[in-house]
């Protein structure tokens, strides 16, 4: 990145430095960042704020790292990551700023609210999410040969997700797996449905449409470029992930399969 | 050849509503359309002359790594923010759900298929994405080399 010709960072502890480089690697790897790209941005930051040396390990889920400053002091510090998503929005933004923090380090207190800043931005209005994941599912149903009643299902279905989703309530009291459990069951549930009500053709179709909300196909691809990248434990962990999620999905999607055949004697199949 | 116009259309939708999901900024949609529009086509068209789901795959992912990067150069982004959208069309998301549907209902042989497909899916856009930034990693050391061509960059 560039080079630091003005900077003047002896008045920053190693404390703060390290805080501001786990506060920004913790927000970029919170919006969906690569584990390599986080470690190098918290490697730069350290070093424009006058680090001699500086140690960072990142994995999906956890954030490890220790500061030297020239004087000899050190600090280390490890910093749990609860869950990352895709936002590509915030992951520029954070971008920006670490391009800022490297050309010119800023105050502790500024990059704070920086930070606080991005987060609360909001680029993608609500109801542009809803028109995303209608688009999204129909598409993708008649993307894999659906029909296009088979997309409008795949829609109505999804909206109906989406929405469930964001409720605060599904939000807040169950975690990530259990969600996924939950929209497959009800997609399942409700594709069954279509196809009884005579609204929707291919029940598989639909359900191929419905399922890309959650399928974990991208964190499939990420960890296999992780892998590639040299980055083994991510890579390992992201795959696990994938797996699983992808199981519970099937799980669920028999299960509700399973429950509509015996309330309707095995007519919708 | 309509089959594949409407993959080509659908292929574009799907990446313009995956997109809005992922949040991105609506200033960056018009390029990741394009994008997905990019890698679709090259799919479409390599996967017409080569047989298997690794080549079409990897040289996609390829050019849409390309395009991302090109893209992220010039403003001054991370490359995912395009890469993201560019490889939805090639995501194996329906092959992994069938890949688990065959696990869950006793179906060896069909996950062992199903899987190795998915696998061999995801190797090739993974692949491809890890040549392209190989590529652009190697041009811009390559440009560096030659002194003050951009010593005004900020």
């Amino acid at each position: 990145m560039d080079t630091i010709d003005q900077a003047q960072p002896s008045a920053v502890s190693a404390d703060d430095a390290l805080d501001i480089a786990i506060s920004v690697g913790r927000e970029l790897l919170h919006a969906g960042g690569e584990v390599h790209r986080v470690e190098d941005t918290m490697t730069r930051i350290c070093t424009a704020y006058g680090a001699a040396g500086s140690e960072v390990f990142v994995i999906p889920s956890m954030i490890m790292a220790d500061v030297v400053m020239p004087d000899g002091t050190r600090a280390h510090r490890m910093c749990r990551v609860w869950r990352t998503y895709q936002h590509l929005a915030r992951l520029e933004g954070i971008n920006a700023l670490s391009r800022v923090i490297c050309a010119s380090p800023l105050p502790r207190a500024e990059v704070m609210d920086r930070l606080a800043a991005i987060r609360a931005e909001r680029p993608v209005p609500r109801w542009l999410c809803y028109v995303g994941g209608v688009l999204a599912t129909g598409c993708f149903s008649l993307f894999f040969g659906g029909t296009w009643r088979d997309g409008l299902c795949a829609s109505l279905i999804s909206l109906l997700i989406i929405i469930a989703e964001r409720h605060p309530l599904i939000r807040v009291a169950v975690n990530d797996l259990g969600r996924t459990a939950l929209s497959s069951f009800a997609g399942g549930i409700l594709a069954a449905l279509a196809v009884a009500v005579g609204l929707g053709e291919h029940i598989d179709m639909i359900i191929v449409g419905t399922i890309m909300l959650e399928i974990p196909g991208l964190s499939f691809g990420n960890a296999i470029r992780d892998l590639l990248c040299g980055d083994i434990m991510s890579g390992l962990l992201r795959f696990i992930e994938a797996l699983l999620r992808a199981l519970i999905m099937a799980l669920s999607y028999m299960a509700a399969l399973a429950l509509t055949n015996l309330l309707w004697g095995g007519a919708v199949l | 050849m309509s089959s594949d116009l409407i993959m080509l259309i659908t292929g574009v939708l799907g990446t313009l509503g995956f997109s809005i999901l992922f949040y991105i900024h609506p200033r960056r949609l018009p390029l990741a359309c394009l994008g997905g529009l990019l890698t679709c086509a090259v799919y479409l068209i390599v996967n017409r002359f080569v047989d298997g789901d690794f080549i079409p795959n990897l040289c996609a992912a390829l050019v849409g790594a390309l395009f991302s990067e090109i893209c992220a150069r010039v403003f001054r982004v991370p490359a995912s923010v395009f890469t993201t959208p560019c490889i939805i069309p090639l995501v194996p998301g329906g092959m992994l759900y069938r890949t688990m549907s065959c696990a869950v209902q006793g179906d060896l042989h069909g996950a062992v298929q199903y899987g190795m497909t998915t696998l061999t899916v995801a190797l090739g856009i993974a692949a491809g994405i890890a040549v392209g930034s190989l590529l652009t990693m190697l041009w811009v050391s390559v440009c560096k080399k030659q002194p003050s061509r951009r010593s005004g960059d900020p």
